[in-house]
């Protein structure tokens, strides 16, 4: 019977999953979601929520507040949408994914990148050869950070899942519902962009 | 991906700065946070449930509540009428005694006298509130954060997300048509953002699938000259490129595939490649015809 049911579903099947979160693939885990188990969010929560901070801390900046209301909204689209994961990619860069739209809701009015920008315009450049290697270190990681605030949505998306999650192309590019080609052209204005902001704090 | 720059001591810095980006750290998350935050998405998930049986319900009786709310309020807006209109004739009768009440202090009474009885509610003060939402702390949040996952609903930017989600969904049904106008929509919405930017390339596409080709070369060439730096410029080049060859004007075909030769994809550079031979040998075809004979 259960057979029959879940023929031809590899990922969403049409039964309640059995066994322990624990010992679940992130599949399973989906897929119970998909079909309102509750217990299985948790335990996927408990499982992706280290990746998805440090993901969207390099997509949203640094403050906690934020980071914790951009983790929770995550989770309710996750649960929301679960039913339309397709297995192109892994469940992980499919949770980034939902992270990214979540994130560019909240950014959309871009003003708070513009404020990034400006913060990144007042912060001090640090001069060549500086003896105090630490303290040059710490200024390029701010500016580092207020740079990749300071990228449009699109390409910074691209930039941390590619180069800074070493996510690959092809799983990146499934997810975020665009082409191949499209997604190394942002990579590469990313990285362009990047290195303008850091090295001379302008777009 | 490759992204070397041709100054090796560029690649170097390149590789460096991903490398200190690879390192940022992140702020910490508190283990008991994080059990917390658990806490506070079950509770927001079971509240998404029972919404959702709400709208159902409400669904069901939608036809019979709609005339029972019509009703109540036609009757409530006519009993106000009706009572503003005998206390704007009871007004002058009860000034004097306002007056006379108000020197002895009961201004509490006059109260009846006012047209509009806004009385602002005691119970109704900013610390009760401040208690009711420490109180109900966890469900504001969570509802805050429902209205954050959600579509906002923002005035023209939500109307221009929906246009281009449906967009979206009629170009992945095959409905071109319905996919350029929705296209259309969202991209007029805002000038300067990516959604429209992306509206407007997809708009274009729309009518080029739909086979309405000068509109899409109208749309293309609308596409290029608003958003010019557009990581999608070499794509909408190169695709009005064959839609000009297309049309016979090889010449311009030849341009718009010549600036897309320098286009970071590889696809797009391949095509613009093909695109400049197939112009070059249109060109050559017409040169080989003989010269229209003048009458």
């Amino acid at each position: 019977m259960a057979d029959n049911q879940t023929k031809g579903a590899k990922l969403v099947p049409l039964r309640r999953v059995d066994g322990l979160p624990t010992e679940m693939s992130d599949e399973a885990l989906l897929a119970a979601c998909a079909l309102g188990d509750s217990a299985a969010l948790g335990a996927l929560y408990d499982r992706m929520t280290p990746h998805l901070w440090r993901f969207l801390s390099r997509m949203a900046g640094n403050r906690v507040e934020e980071l914790e209301d951009l983790v929770q909204a995550t989770f309710v689209a996750v649960h929301r949408s679960a039913a339309s994961f397709k297995g192109t990619a892994s469940v992980r860069t499919w949770v980034f994914a939902v992270a990214a739209n979540v994130t560019r809701r909240y950014l959309r009015d871009e003003v708070r990148r513009r404020a990034a920008v400006d913060r990144l315009a007042r912060l001090p450049i640090s001069p060549a050869g500086r003896p105090d290697e630490s303290m040059e270190k710490q200024q390029l990681m701010l500016r580092l950070r207020e740079a990749l605030s300071a990228l449009p949505h699109d390409l910074r998306v691209s930039l941390v899942m590619c180069d800074l999650e070493d996510i690959s192309g092809r799983d990146a590019a499934a997810v975020l519902s665009i082409p191949e080609g499209t997604l190394y052209r942002r990579i590469h204005e990313a990285r362009r962009a990047l290195r303008a902001l850091v090295e001379a704090g302008q777009l | 991906v490759s992204d070397a720059p041709a100054d090796p001591r560029l690649a170097l810095r390149h590789e460096a700065l991903l490398a200190v980006a690879r390192r940022l750290p992140e702020p910490p998350l508190p283990e008991a946070r994080r059990e917390e935050m658990r806490t506070e998405l079950l509770a927001t998930v079971l509240g998404l449930r029972s919404n959702k049986r709400s709208r159902a319900l409400a669904a069901r009786g939608k036809g019979r509540r709609f005339l029972l709310t019509a009703s109540l309020l036609f009757a409530g807006a006519g009993f106000a009428a009706a009572a503003w209109r005998i206390t704007v004739r009871a007004a002058p009768a009860l000034e004097p005694r306002g007056a006379a009440l108000r020197a002895a202090g009961g201004a509490a009474t006059l109260r009846t006298a006012e047209p509009t009885g806004a009385e602002p509610d005691a119970e109704v003060q900013p610390s009760a509130l401040a208690d009711a939402v420490s109180r109900d702390q966890m469900r504001s949040r969570a509802h805050h954060r429902l209205a954050m996952s959600a579509p906002g609903p923002g005035p023209s930017q939500s109307e221009a997300e929906i246009a281009f989600a449906r967009g979206w969904g009629a170009l992945g049904a095959g409905d071109f048509g319905a996919a350029a106008e929705a296209f259309g929509r969202a991209a007029g919405a805002h000038r300067e953002n990516t959604l429209s930017e992306d509206a407007c390339f997809w708009r274009a596409v729309a009518f080029d699938r739909a086979g309405r080709f000068g509109e899409a070369q109208t749309a293309f060439g609308e596409f290029l000259s608003r958003y010019p730096r557009s990581d999608r410029a070499g794509e909408a080049s190169v695709m009005l490129g064959w839609l000009l060859l297309r049309a016979g004007d090889a010449p311009s075909a030849a341009a718009r595939f010549g600036s897309a030769l320098d286009d970071p994809g590889e696809r797009v550079r391949g095509s613009a490649q093909a695109g400049l031979a197939a112009a070059g040998r249109r060109q050559d075809q017409v040169g080989t015809l003989p010269p229209p004979r003048a009458n």
